[in-house]
């Protein structure tokens, strides 16, 4: 028996979900952060149900990709109950949703969330009395803070489907008539049926044989031909009739009790000349948080205090009076041990920058500024073939490019995901990188940074500009919706950092150690050397790096961020100079993907794809790191 | 006469599949008893009329010359109405004869005549033609494209064009239709609209789009 959450992006389901099941699934004030259907157990009054988290659709004859899998699992069946969950303040388009769940005669009830919200704009709603007119329960809930949750609970014990009908014009209603007689029996009603059959959603067809589907195509043809409109539009104008014929019964307007601060916020955000100086406030501010504290006073902490002083000294004492052998010491505490490297690596260097800057995300995530970022970009991603709901991902990249390729997915185009995907892998590096490349550059100079970031944006934007001409297909119309600014909880925000930390050391962690365990082995094997030499005409000549850069660039492909701190190493140890810094962290941040980055690749795209991706991405970081050193050479550049 | 059945035929199937009217009797009364199955059968074979599950429907090319036929029937029985007050028992007769012979220019001359009307004397929906939609055009100079509003004008839909039906589905679903009004919030970096209690961003391209009667 299942249990399923509707509604539309960013009401709240997940919040809900999270309370249903006692699950924590990513909550934030983005529309379409749940790209994954998450399912859940819980035990209600009357027995265990599945409750299962839908992606945030808009309408129920879908749009995107996303859309059609939450219209499936309604199609699916064994539905014990629905909550629908409406944002309060946007009720009408909650209800636009109602009535089609009414069409299709399954059970629901209504949760009228962030109810708190509506009070401040001087609404009010009416639940009882739209209760009353749909014939189903109504219960007002501010799911953040708990309440309603358990009158929701108490509500889905009896399941009720709505008595409401409603007519369409005469026209439509004969075609409707004429095509249930042609559909077999379904978990949903069949006039709903006919209904999305005439919008334009014939997914149904697979079904029915050939004969019956051009019977039902050709009464939708010749009803079509009356209309200058297409018929999903007279449907949806329908229905929002219906909608609105509702709310005049249940809403009424006080005059809104004003706050200022948060309405301001959103606006000079999204201002066309303050929102420059907004959009390099943040982005100082994450440096100063992520780049400065974490990568800065938390990685010395960990680093020269947590591992050298007390870790590692302590595990070569236990390593040594544990085991008697070399070979196996130096696998836990050597030059390559799995103590002495991975896991100070993972640990010391990696997970503070990670961790400040989930912090950081999950802040910015909640305060609603990430859609207002996006209107700030969405002329120059268009450059790169994307619009501004590509600011997401591209934004979470620079937390992890594993986590981003898989948001890719609220993108509604291939097109538009394939780029994205690929300018992730190549030119997005992730934070762990990020923090170390940007301890390495500050150690050299202000302009290097400069040079470091011109080269990267000048990358970025020519490489997405080729892609756009490139792949075929087209770009999506930027429609967004803009979330009020909120003020972030600070619940919330942990909840959310702990949950993306423990993502990490569970995704992580494990390829740190496989990364090191392989260049024990070659290091043993005198691979390691091999290599060296035989890459070293490209890496000593081409980008004139010392050979042993090369195992940094090897490593990098098990963690960018591990290969850009053997870097950090080599700078620490006096083997690079400030020109081969510049020319190294240019090369590996545009290096192949580290293997999760790339697993996720293959699990988006295809194994295809993401081959081809990476045959492109590795000869490009090598020629343009290469052409950096030349330049440099050629024009007696030194840093 | 031979043709002029045909079409009667046509028309009949087109109006039938309108539902407005019971049933076709009322033509099939100008085409009388000659509509024989052999004609029809002449129709399936030049590709006017398909055969699906044994019953008879129209094709494409017999859709596109009903509506053609049907438009004319109705915007002749407008022009001897309204311009040469003939009363109700002349106008079936003539404007079943009158239809066929009408070229689609003397047609757009009639319907521009007569003001691009949207309904037959009866009440019935007039097929709108080429030239309607260019007259369409001209009305706008009252109603504006959206993003021609100021930030913190309003203004109430009138119309969203039509061209991209998914652009169309995606307004459609956030609530953009006619007779709602929006509010311009800002018109750069990109456009920001607030619609009931959403705000909604869109770029240039989208919001094109959308027509609006301002308010002042």
């Amino acid at each position: 028996m299942k249990i399923i959450l509707v509604g539309n992006p960013n009401v709240g389901k997940s919040v809900i979900f999270g309370h249903l099941t006692g699950k924590y699934v990513t909550v934030s004030n983005y529309p379409g952060t749940t790209v994954e259907i998450t399912e859940g157990i819980s035990k209600l009054a009357k027995g265990q149900y599945r409750i299962v988290d839908t992606a945030g659709v808009n309408n129920l004859i879908p749009m995107s990709e996303d859309e059609s899998v939450t219209r499936d699992i309604l199609l699916a069946g064994d539905i014990n109950n629905i909550i629908l969950v409406a944002d309060a303040k946007m009720i009408r388009r909650a209800l636009f949703l109602a009535v089609q769940l009414v069409e299709m005669r399954l059970p629901f009830v209504i949760a009228l969330n962030m109810y708190d919200e509506i009070k401040e704009r001087g609404m009010i709603i009416n639940s009882e009395k739209l209760a009353e007119i749909l014939g189903v329960k109504v219960i007002p809930t501010v799911a953040t803070e708990k309440k309603g949750i358990a009158s929701l609970i108490k509500a889905l014990a009896d399941p009720a489907v709505s008595p409401m009908t409603f007519a369409y014009e005469p026209k439509i209603e004969f075609a409707v008539q004429d095509i249930c007689r042609l559909l077999p029996d379904t978990t949903i009603s069949k006039r709903s049926f006919a209904l999305m059959w005439l919008a334009g959603d014939d997914s149904l067809a697979k079904k029915l044989s050939p004969a019956q589907v051009q019977e039902i195509s050709s009464i939708r043809n010749s009803l079509a031909a009356f209309y200058q409109k297409p018929l999903s539009y007279l449907i949806n104008e329908r229905r929002f009739e219906k909608v609105d014929e509702i709310l005049k019964e249940i809403i009424k307007f006080e005059p809104p009790k004003r706050k200022i601060i948060l309405p301001f916020l959103g606006k000079i955000t999204t201002h066309p000349v303050w929102g420059v100086p907004v959009v390099l406030a943040v982005l100082f501010l994450l440096y100063e948080f992520v780049g400065v504290f974490g990568a800065g006073t938390l990685v010395g902490f960990m680093e020269n205090t947590v591992f050298e002083q007390y870790i590692n000294k302590w595990a070569v004492s236990a390593v040594n009076f544990l085991i008697p052998w070399t070979i196996f010491r130096d696998f836990f505490v050597g030059e390559y041990g799995l103590i002495t490297m991975a896991l100070s690596y993972g640990f010391a260097i990696v997970l503070p920058i990670v961790g400040t800057f989930f912090i950081a995300f999950s802040i910015l995530e909640d305060s609603g500024y990430l859609p207002r970022l996006a209107i700030m970009v969405n002329r120059i991603f268009k450059v790169m073939g994307l619009n501004g709901k590509a600011v997401l991902p591209l934004v979470l990249g620079l937390g992890c490019d594993t986590m981003a390729t898989m948001t890719t997915r609220i993108l509604a185009t291939p097109k538009e995901r394939i780029i994205t995907i690929f300018l992730l892998a190549l030119a997005i590096p992730c934070s762990a990188q990020l923090g170390v490349i940007l301890g390495m550059l500050s150690a050299i100079s202000f302009s290097a940074t400069i040079c470091w970031l011109a080269i990267e944006i000048v990358v970025l934007l020519a490489v997405g500009a080729l892609a756009d001409r490139i792949i075929p297909g087209r770009r999506s119309d930027f429609i967004l919706e803009i979330p009020p600014i909120r003020i972030p909880q600070i619940g919330n925000i942990l909840i959310k950092t702990f949950a993306r930390i423990k993502w990490y050391l569970i995704e992580v962690i494990p390829l740190f150690i496989i990364g090191t365990a392989i260049l024990f082995v070659l290091d043993r094997v005198h691979l390691l050397r091999i290599i060296e030499y035989i890459t070293s005409p490209l890496v000593q000549d081409w980008l004139g790096l010392p050979a042993k850069a090369t195992q940094t660039f090897l490593v990098g492909f098990f963690r960018r961020d591990y290969g850009a701190a053997g870097l950090y190493d080599l700078l620490k140890n006096g083997l690079l100079n400030p020109n081969q810094v510049l020319v190294s962290i240019v090369t590996i941040t545009l290096f192949v993907p580290c293997i999760a980055n790339f697993l996720m690749m293959v699990r988006e795209r295809g194994l295809k794809s993401a081959l081809i991706m990476i045959s492109l991405i590795f000869p490009f970081a090598i020629l343009v790191g290469g052409l950096v050193n030349h330049a440099l050479q050629l024009l007696k550049i030194s840093f | 006469m031979e043709l002029n059945i045909r079409d009667e035929i046509l028309e009949a199937i087109w109006m039938k599949q309108e539902q407005l009217r019971a049933d076709a009797l009322d033509l099939l009364k100008c085409v009388g008893p000659e509509a024989t199955q052999a004609q029809i059968e002449e129709l399936v074979q030049d590709d006017y009329l398909t055969r699906i599950n044994g019953k008879v429907t129209l094709s494409q090319k017999g859709r596109a010359r009903a509506t053609t036929l049907v438009r004319s029937h109705r915007l002749s029985e407008r022009l001897f109405t309204d311009v040469m007050e003939l009363g109700e028992k002349y106008l079936e007769r003539n404007a079943c004869s009158f239809e066929h012979f009408l070229s689609e220019e003397v047609l757009e001359a009639i319907c521009t005549l007569l003001g691009h009307p949207t309904e037959c004397p009866h009440g019935y929906p007039i097929p709108p033609g080429e030239c309607c939609k260019r007259a369409e055009k001209n009305i706008k100079s009252i109603i504006v494209p959206l993003p021609s509003l100021k930030s913190g004008e309003s203004g109430k839909i009138v119309y969203v064009v039509t061209k991209h039906h998914h652009r169309l589905d995606h307004l459609t679903s956030l609530g953009i239709l006619p007779a709602v009004t929006v509010k311009m919030h800002q018109t750069f970096p990109s456009y920001v609209v607030r619609v009931g209690q959403t705000d909604i961003a869109m770029d240039n391209e989208v919001i094109q789009d959308i027509y609006v009667r301002k308010i002042s």
